[in-house]
C-alpha cells in the first residue's frame, strides 16, 4: 500500500507544483527594466527616405471573415501602389487575440510594427510604453486631421495627444422588427428615441403578444447612455485630461438608467443575455426567431444581419434600424464611438515607424475609408469619404448604413461623448455588467446596484493604477 | 566502504538527469512562486514590480473574490467527489456480474476516462442551451439561463465533472471488486448474510482501500477541474456565476489579469489546502481502511 500512498502524495504535490508553476512561468520578475515611451520620438519622412530598399513592416489586424478580406484587399492595394513600404498582414482574428499577443510580445520582443487595438485597451496600450504617440507623426509629417469626424479622433486623444489614429469605428444602434411594431399598433416609422420610450414600447410589444426587448448585458450601452446625457464615466474628464482614478457615475442619472432597465426586465418585457461567450448573439438571434422585437447592438453587425435576412430564413422579420435611444429627451450629449484604432510600435526602427505611419494614413485616406465602410458597415471616418460616390450610393440604396454615421456626427463633442479612457477597462465593464445582472436577479435595488458597480470599479481602477506605479 | 561509496556516487550520477529536470521545471518554479507572492506586478510585462511583502498575501486572503472562490471550490468538491464515487461504485457493482456481454457495459461505463473535457463540455453545454437544449425543453429553464445563472452554473459544471469522473471511479471500484477474497464472501454467505448485509458489512469494508484511493484521487481531480469552466463559463462570467474555483482563479489572475503576484498567492493557498487535505485523509481516513491483502 505504500505505492498508493506515494501516488496520492505525488499527485498532490504535482498539482500544487503545476499550479505554482503556472504562476511562476509567466512572471515578469522584479528586476525588469523600465522602458520609457519615446517621448522625443521623431516620426517623419526623412527616416523613411533614408532607408535603402523597401521597408517591410508587420501589421497585426483583428478583423475576421468578410472584414478581414476587405482589409487584405486594401493592404494589397497599398503594397502595389508604391515601392518604399511593404506590409505583411498578420491575421489575429480578434481584438482579444491581438491584445494577448501584444502582451506576450512585451516579454519576448515579438511585437508588430502596427496593431489594430480595441478601444478599451487605449490606456493599457499607452501604459505598456511600447507604442508611439502618433501625435509625433502628425506633427512630423504635418498631417491634416480636419477632415476626420471630431468624435472619432477624440476617442483616441488623451491629454490632447492623438495617441492612435481611429480605423474601425462603430456605434450602438437600435435594431427592431417593423412587422412586430405594426402588429402591436406601434408606428415603425417612429421607433423609440429615448430610454423611457423604449421601456414603454417593450411593454406594448410584449402585451400585444409580440416579443419584447432582447437586452444584451453590454456596459458599452450604459456608457453610451451616460454620454448622451453628457455625463462622465470616470473622473478627470473621462480620463482625457489626467489619469482616471475613480468612476464618476455614482449619480442619480445612472440610478435612473439602471432603474428603467430594471423596470423592463422585472416586468418581463425584456430578457437579458451575456455579451460574452456563446450567448453573445442571443439578442440578435432572438429578433430573427420572433422572440424579441427590439435589441441594441453594434452598427458593425448590420452587414451580417442584412445578409442573414437576405437568405430568407427569417420571413417574419422586416428590419428597422434607429439611432441609439438617448437616456433622456432633449439630450445634451452625444453617442460615443466604439471600435479600434491603429497603433504604431515604439520598439521599431525610425524607418519602420515612418513606414507604419505611411500605411496608417493610407488606411485612413478618403478612398480607403470609403471602401472599408462600404465593405464592412463601419462608419466612414472622414467627411470626404462620406461624400464619395461609393458611400453616397450605399446610403441612397441602403439608408440603414447611415444611422451610425449620423448619430456620430450629431450631438455635442464633449469629454462625455468622447467616451472614457481608463486602465483595466474590461474588468470595469465586467463589474458594471455584474452589478446589472445582480439587480436583474432582484438581489439589489437599482441605486444599490449602481453603488456596487461604482465601488468595485473604483477598487479595480486604483488597483491598476497602483500596479502601474501611479497609485 | 570504498565500494559502497562508488556505488552511491553512481546512483547519484544516474539520478542527476531526473533531478535536473525536476529542479528546473518543478522545484525552482515552486520556490520562485513564494518569492513572486511578495511582489506586486504591473499589468503588463516589462514594467517594474514592487516589493510589497506579505501585505499582498493579506489583501488577497481578505478579499471577497477569494472568499467566494474558496466557497465555490469546496461546494464543487463536495458535489463531485461523493457523487462520482458512489455512482462509480453503483455501476461497478452492477457490472460485476458474470453475464455474457458484460464487457461491453464495462467499456461503456469506463469510456468517460478517454473522452476529452472539451468534448464533454460542448455536449453538456448544448444540452443546457436555453434555445436548443434538452434541459430547458424538460422545463429546467431558469432566467438567466443555466450557465449564466449564479444558482445553477456551479451544479451544472459539477455535473460534467461528475460524469467525467465516473469512468475512473468505475475502474477503481471494479478493480477493487475483482480483487475481493472469494473465501470471505463465501464464508459470509454460509453464515446466512443477505444481499444488503453482504454489501455493507463485507464488500464495502473490503473495498475501503479502493474507496480511500478514490476519495484522494477524486478530490485532486475536483480541485483540478478547469476545462468545463473555461469553455462553458469563461473568465468574464466566472465570478458572477460563482464558478470561479481556485484553480480557475489562478488561471484568471495570471492570463487574463496578468497578475502573477495574485496568482502566486492563490496557488500557494491551493497547494496548502491540498497538502492539508491529503494529510488529513491519510491520518484519519486511512485508519478506517481495511487492507485485506497486506
Amino acid at each position: 500500500m505504500r505505492t498508493r500512498r506515494f501516488t496520492a502524495l505525488t499527485l498532490t504535490l504535482a498539482l500544487g507544483g503545476s499550479a505554482t508553476l503556472l504562476a511562476a512561468c509567466s512572471s515578469s520578475g522584479s528586476s525588469s527594466s523600465t522602458t520609457t515611451p519615446s517621448a522625443t520620438a521623431t516620426c517623419n519622412a526623412t527616416a523613411l527616405n533614408a532607408a535603402t530598399g523597401p521597408v517591410t513592416i508587420n501589421f497585426w489586424e483583428s478583423a475576421a471573415r468578410a472584414n478581414a478580406t476587405v482589409l487584405a484587399n486594401l493592404t494589397n492595394q497599398f503594397n502595389a501602389s508604391q515601392t518604399k513600404v511593404h506590409v505583411n498582414l498578420v491575421v489575429q482574428t480578434s481584438y482579444a487575440d491581438t491584445w494577448q499577443k501584444v502582451k506576450a510580445g512585451l516579454s519576448n520582443g515579438q511585437l508588430p510594427d502596427v496593431a489594430q487595438i480595441q478601444d478599451t485597451d487605449t490606456q493599457g496600450a499607452i501604459d505598456t510604453g511600447a507604442f508611439l504617440n502618433e501625435q509625433n507623426c502628425i506633427n512630423g509629417f504635418s498631417y491634416q486631421t480636419s477632415d476626420f469626424l471630431p468624435r472619432a479622433l477624440a476617442y483616441w486623444s488623451v491629454n490632447h495627444q492623438q495617441w492612435a489614429m481611429p480605423f474601425a469605428v462603430s456605434g450602438p444602434v437600435l435594431y427592431f422588427n417593423q412587422n412586430a411594431f405594426t402588429k402591436a399598433g406601434l408606428n415603425p416609422a417612429t421607433p423609440p428615441a429615448t430610454l423611457s420610450q423604449m421601456v414603454a414600447d417593450a411593454k406594448t410589444l410584449k402585451t400585444a403578444g409580440q416579443g419584447g426587448m432582447g437586452l444584451v448585458l453590454d456596459p458599452w450601452h450604459f456608457e453610451t447612455w451616460l454620454a448622451t446625457e453628457n455625463d462622465l464615466l470616470v473622473n478627470h474628464n473621462n480620463g482625457r485630461t489626467g489619469r482616471a482614478t475613480a468612476v464618476a457615475f455614482n449619480t442619480p442619472a445612472a440610478d435612473q438608467i439602471f432603474s428603467e432597465l430594471n423596470q423592463m426586465v422585472s416586468a418581463g418585457d425584456a430578457t437579458t443575455n451575456s455579451a460574452q461567450g456563446a450567448a453573445a448573439f442571443d439578442n440578435l438571434l432572438g429578433v430573427g426567431s420572433g422572440k424579441y422585437s427590439m435589441t441594441i447592438d453594434t452598427s458593425a453587425a448590420l452587414g451580417t444581419i442584412q445578409s442573414l435576412l437576405a437568405t430568407g430564413q427569417y420571413p417574419n422579420v422586416k428590419l428597422g434600424v434607429a439611432p441609439f435611444p438617448t437616456a433622456v429627451a432633449n439630450a445634451t450629449g452625444g453617442v460615443q464611438p466604439g471600435g479600434s484604432a491603429l497603433w504604431i510600435s515604439s520598439k521599431s526602427s525610425p524607418a519602420k515607424e515612418a513606414a507604419a505611419w505611411e500605411f496608417v494614413t493610407f488606411l485612413d485616406n478618403t478612398a480607403s475609408q470609403a471602401t472599408w465602410a462600404a465593405g464592412t458597415g463601419y462608419i466612414p471616418l472622414r467627411t470626404s469619404s462620406a461624400n464619395t460616390p461609393t458611400i453616397q450610393k450605399l446610403w441612397a440604396t441602403n439608408p440603414q448604413f447611415k444611422v451610425a454615421y449620423t448619430q456620430l456626427v450629431g450631438g455635442a463633442a464633449t469629454y462625455a461623448s468622447a467616451g472614457a479612457v481608463l486602465g483595466s477597462f474590461d474588468d470595469v465593464r465586467t463589474a458594471i455588467a455584474t452589478a446589472e445582472a445582480t439587480m436583474f436577479l432582484g438581489k439589489e435595488s437599482p441605486s444599490a446596484a449602481v453603488t456596487m458597480a461604482a465601488n468595485s470599479s473604483n477598487a479595480l481602477i486604483s488597483n491598476y493604477n497602483q500596479r502601474i506605479g501611479q497609485g | 566502504m570504498r565500494r559502497s561509496l562508488r556505488e552511491s556516487s553512481l546512483a547519484y550520477l544516474l539520478l542527476l538527469p531526473a533531478l535536473a529536470i525536476f529542479g528546473v521545471f518543478t522545484f525552482y518554479p515552486f520556490l520562485e512562486n513564494f518569492r513572486l507572492a511578495l511582489y506586486e506586478n504591473p499589468p503588463f510585462p516589462g514594467l517594474p514590480s514592487h516589493y510589497v511583502g506579505l501585505s499582498q498575501v493579506g489583501s488577497v486572503l481578505g478579499s471577497t473574490g477569494f472568499h467566494q472562490s474558496l466557497v465555490s471550490t469546496f461546494l464543487f468538491v463536495i458535489m463531485v467527489v461523493p457523487c462520482g464515487l458512489l455512482g462509480g461504485l453503483a455501476l461497478a457493482v452492477a457490472a460485476h456480474q458474470k453475464l455474457a456481454g458484460m464487457s461491453i457495459y464495462r467499456t461503456i461505463f469506463s469510456s468517460t476516462v478517454v473522452s476529452s473535457v472539451a468534448v464533454a463540455a460542448v455536449v453538456f453545454g448544448t444540452l443546457m442551451d436555453p434555445v436548443v437544449g434538452l434541459l430547458p425543453w424538460l422545463g429546467i429553464n431558469p432566467t438567466p439561463p443555466i450557465l449564466s445563472n449564479p444558482t445553477w452554473a456551479l451544479p451544472a459544471v459539477a455535473l460534467i465533472a461528475i460524469w467525467q469522473f465516473l469512468g475512473l471511479s468505475f475502474i477503481i471500484m471494479t478493480a477493487g471488486l475483482q480483487s475481493l477474497p472469494e473465501e470471505v464472501l463465501e464464508a459470509a454467505r454460509l453464515d446466512g448474510a443477505g444481499g444488503w448485509t453482504m454489501f455493507w458489512r463485507i464488500t464495502v469494508p473490503l473495498l475501503s482501500p479502493s474507496l480511500f484511493f478514490g476519495v484522494v484521487v477524486g478530490t485532486i481531480y475536483a480541485f483540478q477541474s478547469f476545462g468545463q469552466i473555461d469553455i462553458l463559463i469563461g473568465p468574464q462570467n466566472a465570478a458572477f456565476t460563482h464558478t470561479n474555483v481556485l484553480l480557475y482563479y489562478v488561471y484568471n489572475a495570471l492570463s487574463v489579469q496578468n497578475n502573477p503576484g495574485l496568482a502566486a498567492v492563490l496557488s500557494i493557498v491551493l497547494f496548502t489546502i491540498l497538502l492539508v487535505l491529503t494529510l488529513v485523509q491519510f491520518r484519519f481516513l486511512e485508519r478506517r481502511v481495511h487492507y485485506a491483502s497486506d
